[in-house]
């Protein structure tokens, strides 16, 4: 069997080392291939639906006009259910099947985790704009590249709203947190902000994920005195946390991170959905007075079924954005589209605009976290809708 | 003409091979095992490299609920051990591969251990349930034990090498694998081609039976559960090495059933029918993806990958509806038919 | 002590949930021998099919409740007549795994039809609520109490006076001599299954109403399996009182230690149990002859 191993590693190592002198995987003379890893079935289909159907929307528009230096795009779409062992059987099809050019859609956080080592491997030029963490660019990957903050940055800098807007210094904190790599980090920006104005952190309530039921945390959080409250809950759990809290006749002040920027979360919370504040870096998909969301909503109108559109969140927003930033990095190659250079205008953006949908980007020499602005948002449960009550707020 | 197999003596009945064609198509197996990665692509080899894991692990899961007839859930929970373990010492303490997988074994059969000891008195369904605790009891360890596990977090492998030969493609990776699953099918037929096999088998059919012939009950239920949880731990083990990242959300309940409906379809008791079981149900989820996805459905109609679920769960049903046997079941009942065509039987 | 009466009250009020979804698996256990692995699925299928209802027609909540017990008679005796029928003579194991099969297809449906996001069951009781000195239930927590009473009842007036009752309780004891003695045993499984699936169907629609839909919703028929282990998996009383039981020390473990161990407390006390009583607390020993 040993001359067998050894056949097929040179046989492998030569034909890597092939590949390099030709053109890059993916490109063709009128066409340019690109793959997206998202969660299209399950509960997190939430994300990777409307993360998809914004890469489709861009797709058709960048077509429209004219493809990038000649060539058509082509988004190629798996679904790995979340699961992180199906992200990297998802890459590796895409990189041998479709033979993508780059990657910009990573699905979550530990789904892109699986996906790392791969990516570090072959040089794939990838974009992470929908689920940061800080393992994800420290140490930094060459053709990784993450947009946004981190949760940890977004709710540090959600709190410093909380106290020096609002004013609520003298009160007591809580956090409630899902018990995974996203709550963790949720609560390392609450720890944070804890510890920056000295605030008094009366209580930190673990749960695990798909809990439903919160009245003993919220019993325990009302016979603590909390009138804070900081969430990193997925979906429903914030929610269930805002509607318990009402049921207990508890007046708190509420805060999530992006997550709870979404329209199911205040529906299910039923009134008590009304006021509640949610961090995020991204506007609402109803401020139209953002130019980017402006033109995305009328884009997405004119590409997506009626159905479609009721699929979009933030994350819609967050996936055109991202894609905007790779579209310029790609333009900026001109018709010799490789992926090095890819990677070099990437690394190149300084201040780049993606008009006001994400805060400025900068990448640089060994810096692959462009942690944009953060905003905070506050829900208006009676017309569905999100309003930005702070200027953006740089993280630290 | 062969008409049947006979066999005449006690060493016959315990050889490994009943007869030369067996002996001439193992050797045939074996040698298009070889060179199959020569053939196939990058991705096929990394899904048979998937699927080979697989069967390692429902190998041993069948030895336990196939061939012992103790129904385990507990399958996913086995492999979390494997993973975790082989993930820990290779990534935080530097431990070459050749010693992550026996340990990994072997911290999956200590598990194995501390869950067969209260499932002595546990009988069926009861059984069932309580390994399913198990298994959502060890999710909560791993994501409690932050020091050791690092919590939520995941921890990614390094690449696989053994004595030096770095394993990071998915062909090299492969041989390993192939190595390991035949060691994994041979120690299977031999369990069951000695007293150990023959009790297992007798405590199936009725434990209470196997206690009246002399079979030490409590002692041989251990044992499968041991020997059982070290497959799937070593299982565990490749498959960390395999997506060279390990968290809690690779282990789900999901696995555990899917493992059990792979013995199923593969037909109870048969390590041949556990390998097959594999190879059906992982490919039937392979050729859904593949005949959905170039019907375009990938967007869209997102909803098309849920027809992928549904059918999954229609096959197993019809399976268990018209084929209780398992697909060793439909190639007994054709290689019968063959054999002594024209007469029936 | 006002601490511990509110964990303990709102710790029943989710308990009798689990009670009432452990009933019905309980039932079908005792009828059939069979763990019914979809009995989430169902729920959560009665729950969407709720929402479809509520959504298009308005209707109170026991207006509702009663199209939907109506329903999931319905749903029960099809998955009894399609799926579990045919299985009758083979190996329980098998049938077993047809539940998960069909588990697996309900939950693609789910999704198929009514989408992954999460939604709310519109009720005209709402998130309204009722309260007791220091306590305070939704209304819908209420009504799942007093339903679990009802079921409870109803389940041992049947059991106990009917026709159909004794002649289920006889195939459950023996089906072979039942058979032989004139009852006809698969109309009585066949009632089983529809009686347990309007029980789920009760319970999908409190789940709704308290904690809104989602394609997750299956997951709290898992999270009564300790109830159901706890009673005794033909215990169908059992489950009723040992879902209350989990419920509570669910909430005091949660309330007094914490660190999320509230979900899996349950699994951690069944353990415990089933090595002092292997049949649980309240099911029948199965005295084996060889």
């Amino acid at each position: 069997m040993n001359w067998f191993l050894k056949g097929t590693l040179t046989a492998t190592l030569l034909t890597m080392g092939g590949v390099g002198a030709m053109a890059a995987p993916g490109v063709t003379e009128d066409k340019i291939v690109l793959g997206a890893v998202d969660p299209l079935t399950g509960p997190p289909s939430l994300l990777g639906k409307a993360h998809s159907l914004a890469l489709k929307v861009w797709q058709e528009d960048v077509n429209a006009r004219g493809g990038i230096n000649g060539r058509k795009v082509e988004i190629v779409f798996e679904d790995d259910g979340y699961v992180p062992a199906r992200s990297l059987q998802s890459l590796k099809k895409m990189v041998e099947v479709d033979d993508i050019f780059a990657l910009i859609g990573t699905s979550g956080s530990s789904q892109l985790a699986a996906m790392m080592p791969l990516i570090d491997e072959l040089g794939i030029p990838a974009l992470n704009n929908m689920a940061v963490n800080s393992h994800h660019f420290n140490p930094p990957l060459e053709t990784l590249f993450v947009v946004g903050p981190t949760y940890c940055q977004e709710i540090a800098a959600g709190m410093t709203y909380l106290v020096e807007e609002l004013g609520l210094k003298d009160e007591k904190y809580a956090i409630a947190f899902q018990d995974d790599e996203f709550g963790d980090d949720v609560r390392c920006g609450y720890l944070a902000g804890v510890e920056k104005y000295g605030l008094d952190n009366v209580l930190e309530l673990e749960f695990k994920r798909g809990q439903k039921d919160f009245s003993a945390e919220m019993l325990k959080a009302r016979a603590a005195g909390v009138t804070v409250l900081v969430s990193g809950g997925v979906v429903a759990e914030h929610s269930t946390l805002l509607k318990e809290a009402a049921k207990n006749r508890m007046d708190i002040t509420f805060l999530g991170a992006h997550s709870a920027h979404l329209t199911p979360v205040q529906a299910l919370a039923g009134s008590a959905g009304d006021g509640y504040y949610a961090a995020d870096y991204v506007p609402a998909l109803n401020s139209l007075e953002v130019p980017g969301v402006a033109r995305f909503m009328d884009l997405a109108n004119k590409y997506l079924s009626e159905s479609e559109m009721d699929s979009l969140n933030r994350y819609a927003l967050a996936g055109y954005a991202g894609a905007m930033i790779f579209e310029h990095a790609m333009t900026e190659c001109g018709k010799d589209l490789t992926r090095a250079c890819v990677v070099k205008k990437m690394e190149g953006l300084d201040g780049f605009e993606t008009d006001g949908l994400f805060g400025p980007v900068t990448y640089g020499d060994g810096v692959r976290h462009a942690p944009t602005a953060v905003m905070v948002l506050q829900s208006n449960a009676e017309d569905k809708t999100f309003s930005i009550v702070s200027e953006r707020m740089e993280v630290e | 003409m062969r008409t049947g197999v006979f066999e005449e003596s006690y060493s016959e009945l315990i050889s490994l091979y009943r007869n030369p064609t067996q002996t001439y198509w193992t050797v045939a197996l074996v040698l298009a095992a070889l060179v199959a990665p020569l053939l196939l692509t990058n991705h096929l080899t990394s899904l048979v490299n998937g699927m080979m894991i697989a069967a390692v692990g429902v190998i041993g899961l069948n030895l336990l609920t196939g061939t012992t007839g103790l129904i385990s859930f507990g399958q996913a929970g086995f492999l979390a051990v494997g993973g975790y373990t082989a993930a820990v010492l290779s990534a935080d303490y530097g431990m070459p591969l050749w010693l992550c997988l026996p340990a990994s074994g072997l911290m999956a059969a200590a598990f194995g251990l501390i869950v067969g000891i209260p499932s002595l008195r546990l009988k069926g369904l009861y059984l069932a349930i309580t390994t399913m605790a198990f298994t959502i009891i060890i999710t909560h360890i791993i994501l409690s034990a932050e020091s050791i596990t690092h919590g939520s977090s995941g921890i990614s492998t390094p690449k696989p090498a053994i004595f030096g030969v770095e394993l990071a493609t998915d062909k090299s990776f492969y041989y390993l694998i192939l190595a390991i699953l035949t060691l994994a099918i041979l120690g299977s037929a031999n369990i069951k081609r000695s007293r150990i096999g023959r009790a297992f088998l007798a405590i199936r059919e009725q434990d209470i039976a196997a206690r009246v012939m002399g079979v030490p009950v409590a002692r041989y239920k251990l044992y499968a559960f041991v020997v059982s949880s070290f497959y799937v731990g070593v299982a565990g083990a490749l498959m960390a090495y395999h997506i060279r990242f390990v968290n809690v959300d690779s282990f789900s309940l999901v696995i555990s059933i899917e493992a059990v409906s792979m013995i199923i379809v593969g037909g109870l008791g048969s390590t041949a029918g556990a390998v097959i079981g594999v190879v059906f149900v992982l490919g039937l989820a392979e050729v859904l993806n593949y005949v959905i996805g170039s019907m375009g459905g990938t967007l869209g109609s997102v909803s098309v990958l849920e027809l992928k679920g549904f059918i999954y769960g229609l096959t197993i049903v019809l399976f268990l509806r018209f084929e209780p046997e398992g697909l060793m079941g439909i190639y007994r009942e054709y290689k019968n038919r063959w054999v002594n065509w024209p007469f029936r039987y | 002590m006002d601490y511990f009466i509110l964990l303990t009250v709102s710790g029943i009020a989710i308990g009798v949930i689990y009670g009432l979804i452990g009933m019905g698996y309980a039932l079908i256990f005792k009828a059939t021998s069979v763990v019914n692995f979809a009995h989430g699925e169902i729920m959560m299928l009665i729950s969407y099919m709720a929402f479809s209802i509520a959504s298009s027609w308005t209707l109170p909540f026991w207006g509702l409740l009663l199209v939907c017990v109506f329903i999931s008679a319905i749903v029960g005796l099809v998955i009894e007549r399609v799926f579990i029928r045919p299985m009758l003579g083979q190996d329980v194991f098998s049938t077993v795994m047809v539940t998960i099969g069909l588990a697996v297809m309900i939950r693609a449906v789910v999704v198929l039809i009514w989408g992954a996001d999460p939604l709310l069951l519109p009720t005209d009781i709402g998130d309204s609520g009722v309260e007791f000195g220091l306590v305070f239930l939704y209304t819908s927590q209420l009504y799942a109490i007093g339903l679990l009473a009802f079921c409870v009842l109803g389940m041992w007036v049947f059991l106990r006076f009917s026709r159909m009752g004794v002649a289920m309780r006889a195939t459950a004891a023996r089906e072979t001599t039942a058979l032989l003695m004139g009852i006809n045993v698969t109309h009585v499984y066949a009632i089983a299954w529809a009686i347990a699936a309007v029980i789920a169907g009760i319970s999908g629609v409190l789940l709704g109403t308290i904690y809104g839909l989602g394609p997750d919703l299956w997951t709290q028929g898992l999270r009564a399996f300790p109830a159901v282990i706890l009673g005794g998996l033909d215990s169908v009383f059992g489950a009723a009182i040992s879902g209350i039981l989990i419920g509570v020390l669910e909430n005091l473990s949660e309330g007094y230690i914490g660190q999320g161990l509230k979900e899996i407390s349950g699994f951690l006390v069944i353990l415990v149990v089933l090595m002092i009583r292997p049949y649980g607390l309240f099911g029948t020993p199965e005295i084996e002859r060889v």
